[in-house]
């Protein structure tokens, strides 16, 4: 076979893959309005903005109204829960035996 | 002798042209798949801040105005009811409203509920009914849980109610701090929409004073208030006199609000495609080493297509259509692909960076924000590029006489 | 009475004229080529024979003077046109074969048929009838740069000849054989004469050009043709 042929399928097949694309996009599309209503009644409601999604650390939820310093909070001076907690759950010490020993140590 | 069509003639071009590509495998297949790598990287960045940044544009037209919260020490504190009339007696300014919320950590489950309080009969009448799924309480429980306790009833988001199931809770819910005589329970009523789903995952909405009680909030205290404004030009002006009147207030418009999830984007897009510092340059390596010149083989290919008697717009199409073919599968490819990893596989890995994690995640979709102007940008700059250092340093040679090229390499 | 298929009227080329390193390569050089001749120029190395055979061969365009193919002054015609007579009427061989190493036989037979549109089908059956003749059949899909250099003279006479010219030129077509397979040469281009092809060879190699089926010699010295 030619291999312009070769390079007129692969063409073909992109089309295919784009024309799927296109339609998961469309019905995406339709299904996302018909839920605006809803969201939109839900909004006005609460009033609270931030979306149930953080992207920080888990006790702050609201992060652009909660605290003096919440829009900064994913810069670097921030020292709460950057890097750590940004992307992923940051490991769980809290079991851990503390290293430090209170109290008047035994003589 | 007899030539044949423009079309074939044209077959016969783009053949050659994938002929030399694949006479270059290595090189070609490794330019092809860095390219392919940083359009996909670039498309699914633009895709997936679009999308975000849409879903809260969709619902962000309807937040409050101004929201006004009470700092001391530096630390957002309660705030008293006495400065609601003075912010009332503002010019511009249509309503005051009082808002109580906050957050409730369940250790146990490790889990953060935002806990906001509201009037819950509000929700029971005209367009508002429709973003809750009532729940069909029984007769004696419900006439029990409405004349008894209305103050104690909630309507909570699927998040929470699926956490809540899995310890049997999912008809009411047992507040409880150690500082309390006692836990107060709290009916459950109905629970959001999943539409709502990415707003109210995590949500508890109480009854005002049970939300007072669980928040521990003192009787004329709120935690923040949230201001109206009807004319859009004035929220600014607005904004700016209640905090000089009031130097103890914050304010939060809604463009702040909107502002910050655009920063908030836009630094983590740049945080990923930094990431792929060493793909750009290998890429970049690679089109200097094109664009600084052909190849000694290069050349003496041209020097004898020219010899044999091709044009040199015939040897310039070639090379048009080496660098076309490469460039243009490579942008298609990546695109198509970056669509793929966000839109149907959800973006795994890069939505934890862009999205974060919770212990009562959502699983929503994201909505497609696919915008034809940056699509074309992506392309035009990815393809034209690429054209340039393929066809140009080709040209030089393509308009010398074959006789000085045969010469020069012998 | 045989026509005149190649003329060239006191032809100059110089190389970076007006520059330090200016070079004249062929000075005034004038000959007449008759129809279905084998005509050898001769001359030591340096003495512009490739040069004149560049300027017949429409290689480069001659600084002065006029260069004639088939009643034609193609010196003055414009690129595309001289590349359609090029195509249509010569066919060249070069000195260093100018192959493409990374290319089949078949597929560099084939090359100058490519910007024409000819189609695939029709371009393997002229280049087989080629491959037949030149005993090449067995090598048609090897790369180029597997062969042996007398295989690849005979690929570079296969894609000379794939346009059916009736002008072969060859630039020192003996240059990279030893003495059998220039013997063998002399075979192939003696039958080229014989089918009536007008072939013109540059060459410092007394085999070529004391060959009794050559029609006439040309000399060249310092760029001039003296005799």
């Amino acid at each position: 076979m030619r291999y312009s042929s070769w390079l007129v399928i692969v063409m073909v097949v992109f089309c295919l893959w784009s024309g799927l694309e296109y339609r998961h996009f469309h019905k995406q599309l339709l299904e996302t309005r018909q839920h605006f209503n809803v969201r939109c009644r839900f909004q006005k409601a609460i009033g609270l903005p931030n979306l149930a999604i953080t992207s920080a650390a888990r006790y702050l939820r609201h992060y652009s109204i909660t605290d003096l310093t919440t829009p900064f909070q994913d810069y670097p001076a921030s020292p709460d829960h950057f890097p750590a907690g940004f992307a992923f759950v940051p490991p769980d010490y809290s079991n851990m035996p503390s290293p430090i020993v209170f109290g008047n140590p035994e003589k | 002798m007899i030539s044949g069509s423009w079309f074939e003639r044209q077959k016969n071009i783009i053949d050659y042209s994938l002929q030399s590509l694949l006479r270059r495998r290595s090189k070609n297949i490794l330019i092809l798949i860095i390219f392919i790598l940083l359009v996909f990287a670039v498309s699914a960045i633009l895709f997936i801040t679009g999308s975000l940044t849409k879903e809260m544009m969709i619902t962000s037209n309807d937040l409050p105005d101004i929201t006004v919260q009470r700092i001391l020490g530096g630390r957002q504190v309660n705030i008293p009811a006495s400065f609601i009339p003075e912010i009332e007696k503002i010019p511009g300014v249509e309503a005051v409203e009082t808002r109580v919320w906050g957050y409730f950590y369940l250790a146990s489950l490790q889990a953060n509920f935002t806990i906001y309080g509201m009037d819950l009969t509000l929700l029971e009448d005209g367009e508002y009914r429709k973003i809750v799924n009532w729940k069909n309480i029984p007769d004696q429980a419900e006439n029990q849980s409405l004349s008894s306790r209305p103050d104690f009833r909630m309507i909570i988001g699927q998040g929470v109610f699926e956490l809540l199931k899995d310890i049997q809770m999912e008809k009411a819910y047992l507040f409880y701090q150690p500082s309390w005589e006692k836990p107060i329970p709290f009916d459950i009523i109905g629970t959001f929409k999943t539409e709502t789903e990415l707003q109210s995952n995590d949500l508890m909405v109480l009854q005002t004073e049970g939300a007072r009680r669980v928040l521990e909030l003192p009787p004329d205290e709120f935690t923040d208030l949230v201001v109206y404004v009807p004319n859009p030009e004035e929220i600014e002006n607005i904004a700016l006199k209640i905090r000089r009147y009031f130097p103890a207030l914050r304010t939060v418009t809604r463009a702040q609000i909107q502002n910050t999830y655009a920063s908030v984007f836009g630094w983590k897009s740049a945080f990923v495609l930094s990431s792929l510092l060493v793909a750009i340059l290998a890429f970049l390596i690679l089109i200097w080493d094109k664009a600084s010149g052909l190849s000694p083989d290069e050349k003496r290919e041209i020097g004898i297509l020219k010899a044999i008697g091709w044009d040199t717009d015939v040897v310039l199409s070639v090379k048009f259509w080496e660098g076309f073919i490469l460039s243009g599968i490579a942008s298609l490819a990546g695109i198509l692909l970056a669509y793929a990893y966000i839109y149907w596989l959800r973006a795994p890995g890069l939505r934890e960076i862009f999205i974060g994690w919770s212990t009562i995640y959502p699983s929503f979709q994201l909505i497609p924000d696919v915008d034809p102007k940056f699509l074309l940008l992506i392309v035009t700059i990815s393809v034209v590029p690429y054209l340039a250092v393929t066809v140009f340093p080709a040209w030089k040679a393509a308009i010398t006489d074959p006789d000085v090229i045969m010469r020069n390499i012998g | 009475m045989s026509n005149l298929i190649i003329e060239t009227i006191n032809v100059t080329k110089t190389y970076n004229p007006g520059k330090p390193n200016e070079a004249i390569a062929v000075k005034d050089a004038s000959l007449q080529i008759n129809e279905g001749s084998l005509v050898v120029l001769k001359g030591p190395s340096g003495s512009g024979k490739t040069t004149l055979l560049s300027l017949i061969g429409c290689q480069a365009k001659p600084t002065r003077g006029e260069v004639i193919i088939r009643g034609k002054r193609i010196s003055k015609l414009p690129e595309k046109f001289m590349n359609r007579h090029k195509r249509n009427h010569i066919g060249f061989i070069f000195q260093h074969f100018q192959l493409i190493g990374g290319m089949s036989v078949l597929d560099n037979i084939v090359l100058p048929l490519i910007p024409e549109g000819i189609s695939p089908k029709e371009r393997s059956k002229r280049a087989d009838r080629l491959l037949e003749r030149f005993d090449l059949a067995h090598r048609r899909q090897f790369k180029v740069s597997y062969l042996s250099g007398g295989e690849q003279q005979r690929v570079a006479i296969a894609r000379a000849l794939i346009n059916n010219a009736g002008i072969l030129l060859a630039d020192e077509p003996s240059a990279h054989l030893d003495s059998r397979l220039t013997s063998d040469l002399l075979v192939y281009i003696n039958q080229l004469k014989q089918s009536g092809q007008t072939i013109l060879i540059t060459s410092h190699d007394p085999i070529i050009y004391q060959h009794p089926a050559v029609d006439q010699v040309f000399e060249m010295k310092d760029g001039q043709v003296i005799s």
